[in-house]
């Protein structure tokens, strides 16, 4: 976390290898720590709210590399787009949940645990980096902007479909019903169905209502930190899926 | 802003329906999940699922759509979901077995005590829904707890069952969590355990499989639509411009 700290606060620094390094041993230490938590769990930690955050910290190094190299997003505000995520996600991890790892409940204890909860943590961080390019464009309305936030909700819709789809499939095996209007499972579905929303409305308008596309982004998004945060932590919400803590 | 093309009008029925059902599943994340089940079955929703339907089976009927296999696939998919959801709803359940004479279990449990045999399910308040056209003898119940210094935490729970047919043939089955039965088109799930006076007993989960075939079918198409629109197609017209010259 410190490391991306200083990769976020690096991109004021005019030296890129300087950068470049801090990000660099950012994600190996993420990526070590999560090794470390794993062995010390004994199982794919992806349970609690901490081991949550400390994979989608583990996953932004690689996502980022593919971004930068497959998809050619090299600009300076997707630099900083990178490092300040990392702050964001590794800083509850590190300060805010507990992170004695707890024994895995039957329910969990099963092959769809890990394609279903890392599909959504794949989706939840590229559709974080689009959130972050939306929020850029905003105040210009840049096409540039645009561009990148719909590139990225693409790449990230069909891992929101899979693990919608796992889940569901996850839930006709052990709880008998494919779907249980669980308000996780509700959240999930609206995630789904705003971005959705959003790819058919770009179909029509294309790229003449710029703003609107990148605040339909972070409508998006919202419902995701929704997804993820709200839905978890809150007392509002009880359902099946309170196994996090 | 150009004018709204007439042949877009899809697009804008698209978009307020999504909305209208994104809205409507995050206000019945607030219902809790026995009020949402009843609010997303009653009437008027029923009506909305219809509306979804139709508009997805005439979306099907659009000719560029036929030219976009990718897309055709996620909307062929949405339908056989949809379509499947209302098959094997309880609603759908209650219709056929008054319209067919049938006697079919949407959805109840068994509560089986050992060396009891049982076929009589009941709903979560033990009211009794019907009958098995067999019974079930729970052989023998265990679970198992992780060592820890507190309140035990559960490990697994696991049934251990003999199925017996009227003809006299019997077998053997294990039902875990995660690790159900599906037997006689239904779909038997470890759901609970308690202990009473006569020691302990094991709440199995029984629920039909109508629609299973035609919902694995729509989500497959889903996530390969998906997945061609979103990944495939961008991949290979990327190639495209870095090869403008191929043949």
């Amino acid at each position: 976390m410190l490391f991306d700290a200083l990769a976020a606060a690096g991109v004021f620094f005019p030296s890129f290898r300087m950068r470049r390094a801090f990000w660099t041993a950012g994600c190996f230490v993420s990526a070590a720590a999560w090794l470390l938590h794993a062995f010390w769990a004994g199982y794919f930690p992806m349970q609690t709210m901490f081991e949550v955050f400390l994979t989608l910290g583990m996953l932004l190094g690689p996502l980022s590399w593919f971004c930068r190299n497959r998809l050619s997003m090299n600009d300076p505000l997707s630099e900083f787009a990178d490092a300040l995520l990392g702050f964001l996600i590794l800083f509850p991890a590190g300060f805010v949940f507990p992170e004695h790892p707890r024994p895995l409940p039957p329910a969990l204890q099963s092959p769809l645990f890990i394609p279903h909860v890392l599909s959504y943590m794949l989706a939840y961080v590229l559709l974080a980096k689009a959130a972050l390019h939306a929020a850029g464009g905003l105040t210009t309305a840049s096409a540039f902007r645009e561009k990148q936030s719909y590139r990225l909700a693409s790449m990230a819709f069909p891992l929101l479909t899979l693990g919608l789809v796992l889940g569901s499939i996850w839930g006709k095996i052990a709880w008998g019903d494919w779907w249980s209007w669980d308000p996780k499972e509700l959240w999930s579905l609206a995630c789904w169905l705003l971005y959705l929303a959003y790819f058919h409305w770009r179909l029509w308008t294309g790229n003449r209502i710029i703003k609107v596309n990148l605040w339909m982004i972070l409508v998006g998004f919202l419902a995701v930190l929704c997804t993820l945060l709200w839905v978890n932590l809150s007392n509002l919400f009880r359902g099946l899926h309170n196994y996090t803590g | 802003m150009n004018k709204i093309d007439k042949n877009h009008w899809r697009l804008i029925v698209s978009v307020v329906l999504l909305g209208l059902w994104a809205g409507l599943s995050i206000y019945g994340s607030f219902l809790g999940s026995q009020r949402a089940a009843s609010f997303f079955q009653s009437f008027p929703l029923s009506l909305f699922w219809l509306t979804c339907l139709v508009f997805l089976l005439f979306s099907l009927l659009y000719i560029k759509l036929w030219t976009q296999p990718f897309l055709f696939m996620l909307h062929l998919g949405a339908a056989f979901v949809l379509a499947a959801g209302f098959w094997g709803s309880p609603k759908a359940s209650a219709w056929r077995n008054h319209i067919w004479g049938t006697s079919e279990i949407s959805k109840g449990f068994l509560f089986l005590a050992e060396k009891e045999s049982e076929r009589t399910v009941v709903d979560s308040d033990g009211r009794v829904l019907g009958s098995l056209p067999f019974d079930i003898v729970l052989e023998r119940f265990t679970t198992s707890f992780y060592e820890s210094p507190g309140l035990p935490i559960p490990r697994q729970y696991e049934s251990r069952i003999t199925i017996r047919q009227p003809d006299g043939s019997s077998s053997a089955y294990t039902i875990q969590v995660n690790r159900p039965l599906f037997y006689g088109g239904y779909l038997f799930y470890q759901h609970s355990w308690g202990k009473d006076e006569k020691g302990l007993y094991s709440v199995i989960g029984i629920v039909n499989n109508r629609g299973l075939s035609a919902l694995l079918a729509g989500y497959i198409l889903l996530v390969l639509g998906a997945a061609g629109q979103f990944w495939v197609i961008p991949f290979l017209r990327s190639r495209r411009k870095e090869r403008p010259y191929s043949s």
